[in-house]
C-alpha cells in the first residue's frame, strides 16, 4: 500500500493534535543496483529496494522518531502516535527547550537533471563496462593476482511534509564505479584502487574510458611493489586534493557541525572571528555543486542546501546548521540536517567540503620544496572534533628531493594538530578536485559526501608504511 | 515469515529457477541518544525485509527489499529472476546449501528483558551513565546512546534449508569530555551484549570519566622509539582485522589474502590461538545456523601460531572443495536493520582470541619500555600489506613495569603481520567487542613516533 503526500500531511495533523510543537513526516523510496566482477567473473549482480516512513515529533526539549516499512495509512498513523509518545516521555527527562526558527512553507516538486537514467541503459552495457574495467587490469602484468571492478547505481525518492507547511518532493540519483588491483611478487603484496562517484546518471560511466581507468589502477599497483618505505617525522608535505579534503572534512568540518559545538565537543566552538590558518586557507561546505556526490536539493528537514563559508582567508567564519542548531544560534539553517535513511536520526552533517584553490601549479609547489613528501590518494581518515587531531592514511606518495618528485613510497599516515597544520600552509595550488565517498559520524550513519581541494603544502607528521 | 518465504520460493519455482533462497527478517530497534547529558532523540523502528537469491544454473540474481504487502515479495522474486536471466554465468557457483538438522538453542541469544524493557527504563539507564560520569565536576557527557534490537529471522531454500532464529542485541556507546582551562580530554566506552541487564551503566560512567581525565592530562609525545605496545580489546579489534581478512575464504579465493598459501604454516607467535564459535553463549551473532541456514560450530583457526583453517560460507566452500563452516552472514553487530539488503558475506560468527595466563597488571609489570593504548583515532591496518600507522588518542607510557604518564599526539606504527609474530603477552581478562571476544594483547618492537 503506497503512502501519499496527503497521508503524510494527515500524520502531521495527528501529531499536532497529540500535542507536538513541531512534526515532520518523510517518505523514502530507495532502489540500488550493483554489479561486481572479481577476476573475470561476475560475483554479484544485485538489486535492493528499501521503502519507509519516518515521523519526527518535537516536544519541549526532546525529539521522538518512529519509522516503519509498513506504508498503509493505519501503520503511518500508529507510527505517528509512537513518535509523539517517545517525544513526550523523553522530554520529561530534559530540562532544556528546543526553539526552532520559523521555516518558509515551501511547496516544491523537484526532479533531478539526469542526462541518462539508469533504467534507460541495458544491463548488458553495464556488465560490459565492468568487464572492460576488469580486462584492462588483467592485461597489464602477470603480477596482478587479483582484480575487482564494481558499478553501483542508486536512486532515492523523498516526500516530506512538516508542520511549518512544507510539502516537498525530490529525488537524488547517484552512480559510482570502483576498481582495485592487488599485485604480488616474491612474497610482497600491494593494493591500489581508484573510484569515481557522482550525483548523476549513467553519463558518469559513458564519460570514463574503462580501459584507461582499469590499466592505470593495475599499473600503479605493480609500481607499488618497488616503492620504498616512506620517511617519518615532521616534514613539508605536499598534500593532494584527497588528503586536503580529509583535513577539511574530518577535523575542521566535523568540528564545524553546530551540534558538536552545542554539546561543547568542538575545539572550534570559540573560534569565530579568529585566525585559524594561514591567509591562503579558505574552506567551504557546499551542497549545491552540480553533480558532486554530496550534493542534495534539500536536506532531510526540507531546508534547501547552500554554500557555507567556514574559513575565509585564514579566519574562522562559522558553523553548519540544522533547524535545531540554527534556533540555538539564532541564525539560518544551512541545509546540513541529514539522515542516512528512514531508520536513522536527522542531525548536522556535511555535503561537499573543501579548501578553495589559489594560484600555484603543482610543479611550482614541488620545485619550491627542498625535501619532503607528496601524498597521493587516501585510504581513510578519522574525525576528532574535540581535540582537533588529524589522522589520515595516504595510499601512496613520492619523496621530494631538491625540488623534484623522486622515489615512489608506500602508503603512510599523516597526523598532527589541524590548527598547527593549517597555520603552516604556505603554498596552495590552482588545481581542484572533489572526491566522493561515505561519511560516518560516531562510526555510523553513513552518508554520501565529497571532500577535496587543491594541492597544498604544509608541515605535517608522517609515519607508518 | 514462513508463509512469505514459502510464497517466494513457490513463485521462483514457477518462473523456472533451478535453486532459490529466501531470507526474511523482522526487526524492532530502539535507541536513546544522549545529547549534552540529556535524552535528545529517542527512536523506535519497525522493519520487515526479504533478501532473495534466484539461480538459473550458474547464473545468480540477488534481490532484496522491504516488505509491506504480499505483492512486494512477488516484485522482489521477479527482480531476482530478471537479474538471473540477464547476468553471466558464474563459473565458481555450484549450489546453495543443502538442508541440515538443528536442535536445541544457543544460550543467551534472546533476552526477554531486552525485548520488553520500557522506554523509561532505557532512558533511566542512559542517565545513570551520565550522572555517574558527571559526579566529577570536570566531566560532561556530550553524547551517548543505548541501542536495542530484537529480531526474528527465517531462511529457507529450495534444497530444504528451513531455519528460524530470534535474537536480541544491546549496544551502548558513550563519550565524555573533561575540561580544565584550555585543555580538553575525551573518554569513550563501547559495550555489546545480547542482554541489556548484563550491561553495567554506572561502570560505563566511571570508565568514561576516568578516561576523559586521563587524556585531559596527557602530554604530546616527543620522542621516536621502539616500544612494546599493549593494546586494549576495543582497539585490538581493529588491528586484528588482518586476521579476519586473511582467514576469510572469499579473500583467499580472490587471491587477496596474504595467508592464501599458508595453511599449516606459523603465521603468528605460539602465544596466539584464535577460533571461531558461532554458538558462543551470549554472542551477538550466535545461532545454531548462519544466515544461509548452515550449521555453525566451533573451529580453531590459528593454533599456537599455526594457521589451521579458513572460514567458509557456502559459495567459497564450494570453490575450495570443502564443507561450509557456517560463516555466511548478513546480520551486522551494531544494529540489526537492513540485514536483508546485505549480501551474504563470509564472516566470523564470533572470533575468540584465547586469553593468556596473566592479569593485565602482571603483563604491565613485565614490560620495561612500552605504551598502553586505550584509544586510537581509528585502529586501521592495510590488510593487504599489514602496514599500520594509528594516531594515539588515549595512551599511557610504561616505564620499568609501571604505567606512568599519559601521552597523545603520537603515531604507533608497524606491520601487523610482523606484530602477530612478536606477541609479547596476552591478558586473561577479555571483553566482547561486537562479534569478537578479545583480551588485551602486547606486541614487541613497534614504533611510537612523536612530534619532534
Amino acid at each position: 500500500m503506497d503512502t501519499t503526500i496527503d497521508e503524510l500531511q494527515k500524520a502531521i495533523e495527528l501529531a499536532l493534535n497529540l500535542g507536538a510543537e513541531f512534526a515532520d513526516a518523510r517518505l523514502e523510496k530507495g532502489k540500488q543496483k550493483q554489479i561486481g566482477m572479481v577476476n573475470g567473473s561476475i560475483r554479484t549482480f544485485s538489486s535492493s529496494s528499501r521503502n519507509g516512513v519516518a515521523i519526527r515529533v518535537k516536544s519541549k526539549g526532546a525529539w521522538g522518531l518512529a519509522s516503519t516499512t509498513k506504508l498503509d495509512s493505519d501503520s503511518v498513523m500508529k507510527t505517528t502516535r509512537k513518535a509523539a509518545k517517545l517525544a513526550q516521555k523523553s522530554a520529561a527527562y530534559s530540562d532544556r527547550t528546543i526553539s526552532l526558527p520559523e521555516m518558509t512553507a515551501r511547496q516544491k516538486a523537484l526532479k533531478s537533471k539526469v542526462k541518462i537514467r539508469h533504467e534507460d541503459v541495458d544491463a548488458e552495457e553495464k556488465i560490459e563496462f565492468v568487464r572492460a574495467l576488469d580486462s584492462a587490469q588483467a592485461e597489464v602484468d602477470k603480477r596482478i593476482v587479483s582484480r575487482s571492478s564494481n558499478y553501483v547505481e542508486g536512486v532515492r525518492i523523498y516526500e516530506l511534509v512538516n508542520s511549518f507547511g512544507c510539502r516537498l518532493s525530490w529525488d537524488e540519483v547517484r552512480t559510482a564505479i570502483i576498481a582495485s588491483s592487488v599485485a604480488f611478487e616474491a612474497g610482497k603484496q600491494e593494493f591500489n584502487f581508484n573510484r569515481k562517484y557522482g550525483t548523476v546518471g549513467f553519463e558518469l560511466v559513458r564519460e570514463i574510458d574503462p580501459n584507461d581507468f582499469g590499466r592505470t589502477v593495475a599499473k600503479d599497483a605493480v609500481a607499488l611493489l618497488s616503492a620504498t618505505k616512506p620517511p617519518s617525522g615532521l616534514m613539508p608535505v605536499v598534500v593532494d586534493s584527497e588528503i586536503a579534503g580529509l583535513l577539511a572534512h574530518e577535523v575542521m568540518g566535523h568540528a564545524s557541525e553546530a551540534d558538536e559545538v552545542l554539546r561543547e565537543r568542538s575545539f572550534l566552538s570559540k573560534a569565530v572571528g579568529k585566525k585559524v590558518g594561514s591567509e591562503l586557507v579558505t574552506m567551504v561546505d557546499d551542497g549545491t555543486i552540480d553533480q558532486a556526490f554530496g550534493s542534495i536539493p534539500f536536506d532531510s528537514e526540507g531546508t534547501p542546501s547552500s554554500r557555507t563559508v567556514i574559513i575565509e582567508d585564514g579566519v574562522y567564519k562559522g558553523f553548519m546548521h540544522s533547524l535545531e542548531t540554527s534556533g540555538e544560534f539564532h541564525t539560518k539553517p544551512t541545509g546540513n540536517a541529514r539522515a542516512q535513511d528512514y531508520n536513522r536520526r536527522v542531525f548536522v552533517r556535511m555535503t561537499n567540503t573543501f579548501f578553495e584553490p589559489h594560484d600555484c601549479t603543482l610543479e611550482e609547489i614541488i620545485a619550491d620544496t627542498r625535501e619532503g613528501v607528496l601524498s597521493v590518494q587516501t585510504v581513510s581518515g578519522m574525525e576528532d572534533p574535540v581535540g582537533g587531531g588529524f589522522q589520515a592514511r595516504a595510499l601512496k606518495g613520492y619523496l621530494i628531493k631538491n625540488g623534484k618528485k623522486a622515489d615512489l613510497v608506500r602508503g603512510f599516515t599523516l597526523t598532527g594538530k589541524a590548527l598547527d597544520i593549517l597555520k603552516t600552509v604556505d603554498m596552495v595550488g590552482k588545481d581542484f578536485s572533489l572526491d566522493g565517498g561515505f561519511c560516518g559520524k560516531g562510526e555510523e550513519d553513513y552518508l554520501p559526501v565529497t571532500s577535496g581541494g587543491p594541492h597544498m603544502r604544509a608541515e605535517i607528521i608522517v609515519g607508518g608504511g | 515469515m514462513e508463509s512469505l518465504a514459502s510464497a517466494a520460493l513457490k513463485k521462483s519455482e514457477s518462473l523456472g529457477a533451478s535453486q532459490a533462497e529466501a531470507f526474511i527478517i523482522n526487526t524492532h530497534g530502539r535507541t536513546v541518544y544522549i545529547e549534552s547529558g540529556r535524552p535528545g532523540v529517542t527512536d523506535d523502528k519497525l522493519e520487515t525485509g526479504l533478501g532473495f537469491k534466484a539461480c538459473l544454473g550458474k547464473r545468480v540474481g540477488l534481490s532484496s527489499g522491504t516488505v509491506d504487502e504480499k505483492s512486494d515479495v512477488e516484485k522482489i522474486v521477479n527482480e531476482a529472476f530478471t537479474i538471473a536471466k540477464t547476468t553471466e554465468e558464474d563459473p565458481y557457483f555450484k549450489s546453495l546449501p543443502a538442508s541440515g538438522k538443528f536442535s536445541g538453542q544457543v544460550e543467551g541469544v534472546y533476552s526477554e528483558a531486552t525485548a520488553q524493557i520500557d522506554l523509561e527504563e532505557i532512558v533511566a539507564k542512559s542517565m545513570a551513565t551520565v550522572r555517574t560520569a558527571e559526579k566529577n565536576d570536570k566531566v560532561r557527557v556530550p553524547l551517548g546512546m543505548i541501542r536495542l534490537g530484537e529480531y526474528s529471522m527465517y531462511v529457507a531454500n529450495s534444497l530444504g534449508v528451513d531455519f528460524s532464529h530470534k535474537g536480541t542485541m544491546a549496544y551502548a556507546y558513550f563519550k565524555s569530555k573533561a575540561t580544565s582551562g584550555e585543555k580538553a580530554g575525551e573518554g569513550i566506552e563501547k559495550e555489546w551484549s545480547t542482554d541489556i541487564s548484563k550491561l553495567d551503566f554506572e561502570k560505563i560512567g566511571v570508565s568514561i570519566a576516568e578516561k576523559a581525565i586521563a587524556t585531559l592530562n596527557a602530554e604530546s609525545y616527543r620522542a621516536t622509539t621502539s616500544v612494546t605496545a599493549l593494546i586494549a580489546p576495543t582497539e585490538l579489534a581493529g588491528l586484528l582485522e588482518v586476521v579476519l581478512f586473511s582467514t576469510d575464504s572469499e579473500q583467499v579465493n580472490k587471491k587477496r589474502s596474504p595467508w592464501a598459501n599458508q595453511l599449516g604454516a606459523h603465521v603468528a607467535s605460539e602465544k596466539l590461538t584464535v577460533w571461531d564459535d558461532g554458538r558462543y553463549p551470549d554472542g551477538i551473532r550466535s545461532a545454531l545456523a548462519d544466515d544461509e541456514g548452515v550449521e555453525t560450530g566451533k573451529k580453531t583457526i590459528i593454533d599456537h601460531g599455526k594457521l589451521l583453517s579458513f572460514i567458509y560460507d557456502t559459495y567459497n566452500a564450494n570453490i575450495s572443495g570443502v564443507k561450509a563452516t557456517g560463516n555466511g552472514f548478513r546480520r551486522g553487530t551494531r544494529s540489526i536493520e537492513g540485514a536483508f539488503a546485505s549480501p551474504t558475506l563470509c564472516s566470523y560468527g564470533n572470533m575468540i582470541v584465547k586469553p593468556g595466563n596473566k592479569r593485565f597488571d602482571q603483563i604491565v609489570s613485565g614490560i620495561p619500555k612500552g605504551v598502553y593504548v586505550e584509544a586510537f583515532a581509528s585502529p586501521e591496518v592495510n590488510e593487504f600489506t599489514g602496514a599500520f600507522g594509528c594516531e594515539v588518542r588515549d595512551a599511557t607510557l610504561i616505564e620499568s613495569g609501571q604505567l606512568t604518564k599519559n601521552v597523545k599526539h603520537a603515531l604507533l606504527t608497524g606491520n601487523m603481520y610482523d606484530a602477530l609474530k612478536n606477541v609479547f603477552d596476552i591478558s586473561k581478562e577479555t571483553k566482547i567487542v561486537g562479534n569478537t571476544v578479545l583480551p588485551s594483547m602486547a606486541f614487541s618492537n613497534v614504533a611510537l613516533v612523536g612530534q619532534k
